[in-house]
């Protein structure tokens, strides 16, 4: 120990360091005061080091940093070991410090270099501003950004205001339109109603004109007949032929109110479709209208026919109609030849445009003018005087409704002279049930 | 066919003594003779039937074998008379013949469904008329047998 100490401070074999000065003050002054002053400093750049290390956590280098702060606090001491060499001769203890310095400056020196390229590597402030700019830059852009954006969601906002009110709008009117049907369908169903009194009002006047007209003609017509039959003998031919004209027209009146109860039945039934052999039908007609055929030495030929939808009662009319037109006229001596014939297509049902069935009545009759085969589809229309040939003028109106019952249409070809053709397209395929009218039969 | 050993009778109502004149001509220009008796209301038939009213002397209204019996009548209409006659355990087997103007199918179903033996819808000629009668005269009075009391 004492060795130690002898080596560090003995001094008394040396001269202190202001004896080489030769002691002048002045010198001795300026080498202490320098030396001082910058162990000073020297001491205090460490303090500062170590106080930027501990405010800034996030500095980089912080063992560098540590090592030179030593490293400048090894110098300071060594810089107070030579103010104090000057008057006291420690040259042990100095070459120590020095050593001790020079050992940390080699270390600081050595730690320093490799850091070099790092620390280039970090921005300097030129970059540092630059970067700066360009953030600034940045940050402005996404507050415009999110201005727009802003702007943007503000837009879609009075956007949906504006549809919500659309909506509104349209709901409004959806109801409006809701509330206007539904007093339509009201209307409607009044309507309706009112229709269903119109018709029973027709049924009524129907059953008048069957019931209450014809009981009038029947009497005229019945006690016509007892009349001849009692007194025939006894009055003069004129006042006889004078009954038998009352009685012909009482007839004529009888079959017209018949007709017509017919026709306006055939507006007010319903109608049921059935699937109908029309040959069965045909040949049902035919056989009632034999011995009027038979009587006119005429001939019916009838072409294989298909089976179709259709009201039974209603076509059998149809058929029946239609043929015995075709035997009533002709002339007087000629044979009627009438041919009844159908085919099938798979468009042309009047409306759908769907299959439908041609059936055509061909006669060779006297047949009519063009011009004429519209009108005589109308109710009362005639096209010959009654001593011609005898008729109410409704049998075509009839047949005309029956097809149209049937969604079906006809048409008639013709010239006079050459005979004509009555052609009847109706649709291979019928709604199960048409509801005319929900009328019935009740007595009076 | 059996032989004509009694004279039959026929009661014909209807509202319209036209008609019973007609009918009466056409029952007595069709064959054998017959009793006619004709009254013109549904009540009145009823007191025939019942022999009330004026009707309560039996000689006056001799039981019918046939009756004729118009539906549409003012009052007592031909469904009620039908419905009275069809339900008197005596009355129910005299036939009765529905002749009316009516061709409807509510009647001519309803008749039956009410016991009505024949319907008849009432011809337009008086030829036609005889005819009718001829053939039920022919039918009721020759081809059917008839309870006798």
């Amino acid at each position: 120990m004492l060795a130690i100490y002898e080596y560090l401070f003995g001094a008394a074999s040396f001269v202190p360091h202001g004896y080489c000065l030769a002691w002048r003050p002045d010198l001795i002054a300026i080498h202490a005061l320098s030396d001082g002053v910058i162990a000073l400093s020297y001491f205090s750049i460490p303090i500062a080091l170590i106080l930027l290390l501990n405010k800034r956590e996030d500095l980089a280098f912080k063992r560098t940093f540590g090592l030179f702060a030593l490293f400048i606090f090894s110098c300071g001491v060594t810089h107070l070991t030579a103010m104090i060499m000057l008057w006291e001769p420690y040259y042990g203890a100095q070459g120590m410090v020095k050593a001790v310095t020079a050992m940390i400056s080699v270390v600081t020196a050595i730690s320093l270099w490799p850091l070099l390229p790092k620390v280039l590597a970090l921005p300097g402030p030129g970059q540092l501003r630059k970067m700066n700019t360009q953030l600034a830059a940045e940050i402005a852009e996404k507050n415009a950004a999110q201005v727009n954006l802003h702007q943007a969601y503000q837009q879609v906002e009075a956007q949906v205001v504006e549809r919500t009110r659309e909506l509104q709008a349209l709901n409004q009117r959806l109801q409006d339109d809701v509330r206007r049907r539904s007093l339509l369908e009201e209307e409607l169903r009044e309507k309706a109603a009112q229709l269903i009194a119109t018709n029973a009002e027709l049924e009524r006047f129907a059953y008048i004109a069957s019931h209450d007209l014809q009981e009038p003609l029947r009497k005229i017509q019945a006690f016509g007949d007892l009349l001849k039959s009692e007194y025939e003998t006894v009055l003069p031919d004129e006042a006889v032929e004078y009954v038998r004209i009352m009685q012909n027209a009482a007839y004529r009146m009888n079959k017209q109110t018949k007709d017509i109860l017919t026709l306006s039945r055939l507006s007010w039934d319903s109608i049921q479709f059935d699937s109908l052999d029309l040959a069965e039908v045909v040949e049902e007609v035919a056989f009632d209208l034999k011995e009027r055929i038979e009587e006119a030495g005429g001939k019916l030929e009838v072409g294989p026919l298909p089976g179709i939808p259709g009201d039974r009662t209603q076509i059998r009319l149809l058929m029946q109609n239609l043929l015995v037109n075709a035997f009533k006229y002709r002339e007087p001596d000629s044979i009627p030849e009438v041919h009844v014939e159908a085919t099938l297509h798979d468009t042309g049902a009047p409306g759908t445009g769907g299959a439908c069935v041609e059936i055509s009545v061909r006669d060779n009759g006297i047949g009519f003018a063009q011009e004429d085969a519209e009108r005589i589809f109308s109710i009362f229309q005639r096209l010959h005087g009654r001593s011609e040939f005898d008729g109410t003028g409704i049998g075509l109106a009839i047949c005309k409704k029956i097809v149209e019952n049937h969604n079906g249409a006809i048409e008639a070809v013709s010239s006079l002279g050459k005979g004509a053709v009555f052609n009847i397209r109706l649709p291979t395929s019928q709604p199960e049930r048409r509801e005319i009218h929900a009328g019935t039969d009740t007595a009076v | 066919m059996q032989a004509q050993t009694q004279r039959y009778s026929v009661l014909m109502v209807d509202d319209d003594p036209e008609d019973g004149v007609l009918v009466q001509k056409a029952i007595a220009s069709s064959g054998p003779k017959v009793d006619f008796q004709f009254v013109a209301s549904g009540a009145e038939v009823l007191d025939y039937l019942f022999t009330e009213g004026r009707f309560t002397d039996r000689s006056s209204a001799p039981r019918p074998n046939l009756i004729l019996l118009d539906l549409n009548m003012p009052g007592v209409d031909g469904f009620s008379v039908l419905k009275q006659i069809k339900s008197d355990m005596d009355l129910r087997r005299i036939p009765v013949v529905v002749l009316t103007t009516s061709e409807a199918e509510t009647d001519i179903v309803k008749s039956y469904d009410f016991g009505a033996n024949t319907f008849i819808t009432k011809p337009s000629s008086f030829s036609d008329m005889i005819e009718v009668m001829t053939s039920l005269k022919s039918y009721w009075f020759d081809a059917a047998r008839l309870p006798t009391a």
